[in-house]
């Protein structure tokens, strides 16, 4: 009988980084054993076809292993999988901190701790840990985790390069920035500090004299932030900014190709894979150097202090785009990056280590 | 960070200097715009706590109890740290459990508690749509009411005219 190695996750959604590494591991995998993934919830309704939910996973179903991606906790879920009596592996994409949304989205919060905890309490079942940064690594020890394994699966920021043109995209965005604009991608959430990116371009706008648009990629998960955002825009005259929201690989592959430079002000980032992509299309990138952002850009970003302010942000987005030589030389050391992460990348590796455990 | 970013950092931090001493980038600029958005995130308003983070916040007491045993791992790096962990843990474990023991008695006393509140706060909810519901029909039935008398009103005030019309012709 073909041996089993099943994957786990709280949720999946179209163009989410650790959706997309569940997937190429699954692919992988399925060279050797059979695998599914199974889910809590589907945020995608095109993804409805690719993943089973947990409820529907029969208990008697033999798996030899699942691989658990923590990122959010659910307490429905680690009771499902400490209900089981599989081997397991876990993939750790770290988790956001809670403080700042105690006060205005106690749920997600909850979530965010339960996940913590999840990890304590998973902790004695764990067969075989990854963590897919350096930063990762560190925090998942900090949960008495020992020999976790650095492997960043599923990276493959060249993905989108092979993509088409969307021409009414470009004809849109065209029309709504003549001078050109610069692109922002993740999830529309507080730590994101998207806020900041907007004051920015308003300064970049009204000091130096630009007329640049700011173009934001990513699902708006909390209303509440999305409201502030659209209003304190509003109180920000000197940039114009567009929301896409979700979109779709070949419109965001048609932003990178069009966009003067990548910037992003997150405060917590457990590896970041947007600036990578970014750079795959031999975009320049200004970014706040929080968490794994260090050492997963290394030279090849303009990355900034962890506490940097929107007034040294606008500075370094404005001699990012004139300065012709340092686009150069960034463009030239994020290919040579992205080829380094291309070797280096861990799936191949992990499913080895995985299929090694249940041989 | 690399000597080249160091430097560009360090050119950059400069000239944000220069631009503040000449009124581009007035003192405190960058605490003004962060105090701007925090006003506009505490006015507003979105949606409403429901019970979904207090379940799970219940769950995970409860899961914390059960887990309270007081023996810690004997594992140690230092040689012959795992013989003396666990002598160390023999010899305290009467009264560590004893310990524990009361701890998860306590816990479980405020945990009941807790649950306590919560079905409370759960009834209150319950009550309060049962009362809203029931003044609504109330206003609803009344409504109805009203809208047949002033259909009634408006049939007879077509009859007094038409009588009216009718005796001055």
């Amino acid at each position: 009988m073909k041996r089993r190695i099943d994957q786990v996750l709280t949720g999946v959604a179209k163009g989410d980084a650790i959706t997309n590494m569940a997937f190429s591991i699954r692919d992988e995998l399925r060279e050797f054993v059979d695998s599914d993934i199974y889910v809590e919830f589907v945020l995608s309704k095109e993804l409805e076809d690719e993943v089973y939910y947990l409820q529907d996973q029969k208990p008697d179903l033999l798996v030899d292993l699942t691989l658990f991606h923590a990122s959010y906790g659910r307490p429905q879920v680690t009771q499902h999988i400490l209900s089981r009596n599989e081997k397991l592996a876990i993939a750790y994409h770290n988790i956001s901190p809670t403080e700042i949304y105690v006060k205005d989205n106690a749920e997600f919060a909850v979530g965010l701790e339960w996940g913590r905890y999840e990890l304590s309490l998973l902790r004695d079942r764990v067969k075989l840990s990854f963590a897919d940064s350096q930063f990762n690594l560190k925090d998942l020890e900090q949960y008495g985790y020992t020999d976790v394994h650095l492997a960043p699966v599923g990276l493959t920021p060249r993905r989108l390069t092979s993509l088409p043109y969307d021409s009414r995209l470009i004809e849109r965005l065209n029309r709504t920035f003549p001078d050109g604009f610069v692109v922002g991608v993740g999830q529309v959430l507080p730590h994101k500090r998207v806020e900041q990116l907007i004051e920015t371009i308003h300064l970049v706008n009204s000091v130096h004299d630009k007329n640049f648009g700011l173009v934001l990629v990513g699902a708006a998960r909390q209303e509440k932030y999305l409201d502030a955002i659209n209003q304190h825009k509003k109180s920000l005259p000197f940039v114009n900014v567009e929301l896409l929201g979700s979109v779709k690989d070949q419109e965001l592959a048609t932003v990178y190709r069009m966009a003067k430079c990548y910037f992003g002000m997150s405060d917590h980032e457990g590896l970041c894979i947007p600036p990578l992509e970014a750079m795959s299309f031999g975009l320049p990138v200004v970014i706040k150097g929080t968490g794994a952002i260090p050492e997963t850009l290394k030279n090849a970003a303009v990355v900034l202090p962890a506490n940097a302010s929107v007034t040294l942000a606008s500075e370094a987005i404005v001699e990012v785009i004139d300065n012709a030589n340092l686009r150069a030389v960034l463009a030239s050391r994020g290919y040579e990056l992205i080829q380094n992460i291309e070797l280096n990348e861990g799936t191949q590796r992990s499913v080895q280590k995985m299929l090694e455990l249940i041989a | 960070m690399s000597e080249s970013t160091e430097s560009l950092i360090a050119e950059l931090q400069r000239r944000v200097e220069e631009r503040r001493a000449v009124g581009d980038y007035p003192v405190g600029l960058e605490v003004q715009l962060e105090q701007e958005f925090k006003n506009i995130l505490e006015t507003t308003h979105r949606g409403h706590r429901n019970f979904g983070h207090l379940e799970a916040r219940m769950h995970m007491v409860r899961e914390s109890i059960t887990r309270i045993h007081g023996m810690g791992g004997v594992d140690s790096k230092v040689p012959g740290g795992s013989l003396f962990h666990r002598i160390i843990r023999r010899l305290v474990r009467r009264h560590v459990s004893q310990l524990a023991k009361e701890t998860r008695i306590s816990l479980e006393r405020i945990e009941f508690v807790l649950q306590e509140f919560e079905t409370l706060i759960k009834q209150q909810q319950s009550n309060d749509e049962r009362l809203l519901n029931q003044t609504l029909s109330r206003v609803l039935d009344k409504l109805a009411v009203i809208d047949t008398l002033g259909e009634m009103v408006i049939e007879l005030e077509s009859r007094v005219y038409r009588r009216g019309d009718e005796e001055t012709d």
